[in-house]
């Protein structure tokens, strides 16, 4: 049951990868990176109900706000032009 | 056990593949993406190798603040960027890469094979470690009472050295900062 999510969460990364290098804005770029960071945060809490450690949970929480952060930074930049120092 | 291995082979696979995309791309703003993601698949990775810790620390260091200080160089960078044609500077390059990478495998011949139980490492304060900490400190994770409590002075004094470094790149930068930001209004 857990394996076949994996597989499937394996299979949509690499379908988000090849949007990441061939995205035609930086915008999908964008996207696909985020969307990637989402997948990350789902493996997480999956490979640790497969492995039978389901308390790494808490990592997977922290990726969460951390790709949030990420990817606010990115779109700052591009809308401000910087991230507020100037 | 199977389903461990695949699923390794599957991340380093991965890893590889975007490391290659990174080499390959010319434009800034992806390298920066896909070093990110490059940091999210390695983390997985240490979650996988039962590396919790290092797994939170390569998320947040390596995918959060590195590259937003990455971000904040490239807003300070010019709008357009230039292609360098392949010259000598990048042969010395290359030279001296292969150079550094054949000396250290070269070196690594003479380390003990990894996981042995008679490797050097795990003769005397290891076990020391796993069987008192508990008792010693009273904190159920060994490598949280270690990096707290046993190499307390240590992390301590890693956080001043870097304190200061920091405000040492502050001082000596902020004039120059000042400078470029002065020029870029009077273009304006």
């Amino acid at each position: 049951m857990f394996l076949a999510v994996l597989i499937a969460l394996a299979i949509s990364f690499l379908l988000i990868l090849v949007r990441l290098i061939n995205g035609k804005t930086t915008f999908d770029r964008i996207l696909a990176a985020n969307s990637i960071g989402t997948i990350i945060v789902l493996g997480i809490s999956v490979h640790g109900f497969y492995m039978g450690r389901p308390e790494f949970i808490d990592i997977s929480i922290v990726y969460a706000l951390i790709n949030f952060i990420g990817t606010v930074a990115v779109l700052k930049l591009f809308d401000k032009g910087t991230l507020g120092d100037k | 056990m199977i389903g461990e291995i695949i699923i390794n082979a599957f991340l380093v696979t991965l890893m590889l593949t975007i490391a290659i995309f990174i080499i390959n791309t010319r434009k800034v703003i992806s390298t920066i993406l896909l070093t990110g993601t490059y940091s999210l698949v390695a983390a997985l990775m240490f979650v996988s190798l039962d590396a919790v810790d290092v797994a939170f620390t390569e998320a947040s260091v390596g995918a959060g603040i590195s590259t937003i200080l990455f971000l904040a160089a490239l807003s300070y960078l010019p709008k357009e960027e230039k292609e360098e044609k392949f010259n000598l500077k990048h042969i010395y390059a290359i030279c001296t890469c292969t150079i550094v990478s054949g000396l250290l495998i070269w070196a690594s011949y003479d380390l003990p094979l990894v996981g042995q139980l008679e490797n050097p490492a795990h003769q005397h304060l290891a076990q020391d470690f796993i069987e008192g900490s508990r008792n010693h400190i009273g904190i159920p994770n060994v490598v949280t009472s270690i990096l707290a409590s046993y190499r307390g002075y240590d992390t301590f004094g890693e956080t001043v050295v870097i304190y200061t470094a920091g405000i040492a790149v502050l001082v000596l930068l902020h004039d120059g900062v000042s400078k470029i930001s002065k020029i870029n209004k009077e273009k304006k």
